[in-house]
């Protein structure tokens, strides 16, 4: 520090400033608990899940890779597997019904 | 542990949680350095004012508050200082500013030559751009290293320094009667 900071520092100090005392330090306690804290919404701590989850990647790569790893298995199981079942169940549905139609038609025909 | 012996970040998450004692913690670690930023940016007399909205702040906003994105003390002293310069505007523009940074409870009668000194650096100080005698106060009154100014501040440390030499240029021009 130059002795010019010095005495700017010395001068900037010397300057009064407002001293709180217990009164000062209650009243502010008891007007600001009055108030009702605000919660985050739900789409910012799901978003503050994923900054965490993908935070810091190399440091902790295991946990992390893992915690992804179930999530996709929770979103592919509970989505991927049981579309495909529905799907085809819908299409056995739809030959079955299909056959059933050409041989009652053809039935007739005979 | 005690909660006087937890640091300001262990608190915090305790006042996101509703925690009265804890936020009771931090208010009385706190308050005497938002009380002198608060004096120095915006002057004594709205320092009370500015400190109980800045810690109405503390408490409401508590639960948004993310631990490892930036120091506690970092995030609070930014609310309490555009608290401050928010209270300064609205004083400038609507004429009220009346050169209170010196104590109007000092007795002057005893210290006439230094009361006169403190009014006139107080006055210098209350001329900067608004940038300029934020830095200045930040780094010379409250002691803050650069960096941790330029936090607070929201800005590069090169612009921080950039201001703290305008604003001692400024300043030295207009205390040359103090031999600054």
């Amino acid at each position: 520090m130059t002795p010019e900071d010095d005495k700017l520092q010395k001068l900037l100090r010397s300057l009064p400033v407002k001293m709180p005392d217990d009164a000062m330090a209650e009243r502010i306690f008891s007007r600001a608990v009055m108030q009702p804290q605000r919660r985050p919404s739900g789409g910012l701590m799901l978003t503050r899940l994923f900054a965490s989850l993908c935070s810091q990647w190399p440091e902790d790569m295991a946990v992390k890779a893992g915690a992804l790893a179930a999530v996709a298995i929770i979103t592919f199981s509970a989505g991927a597997y049981e579309a495909p079942a529905a799907q085809a169940e819908a299409d056995i549905n739809f030959v079955a019904l299909a056959m059933g139609n050409m041989g009652g038609g053809m039935g007739g025909a005979l | 542990m005690q909660l006087h012996e937890q640091d300001d970040e262990a608190l915090m998450k305790l006042v996101a949680g509703g925690h009265r004692l804890a936020f009771n913690c931090l208010l009385r670690r706190h308050l005497p350095r938002a009380c002198a930023i608060a004096s120095r940016v915006a002057g004594i007399s709205e320092a009370e004012d500015i400190a109980q909205e800045s810690f109405i702040k503390l408490w409401t906003h508590a639960p948004s508050w993310q631990p490892g994105k930036s120091k506690f003390t970092t995030w609070f002293y930014r609310i309490v200082m555009n608290t401050a310069i928010d209270r300064f505007r609205a004083r400038k523009s609507a004429g009220t500013l009346d050169w209170d940074f010196a104590d109007p409870e000092a007795d002057t009668s005893q210290h006439l030559v230094h009361a006169e000194e403190t009014r006139a650096i107080a006055r210098a100080i209350a001329k900067l751009p608004e940038k300029q005698r934020v830095a200045i106060l930040l780094c010379y009154r409250q002691e803050r290293t650069n960096p941790e100014a330029a936090a607070i501040m929201g800005i590069h440390i090169k612009s921080l320094e950039g201001l703290l030499a305008r604003a001692r240029k400024a300043l030295k021009e207009e205390l040359k009667d103090y031999e600054l």
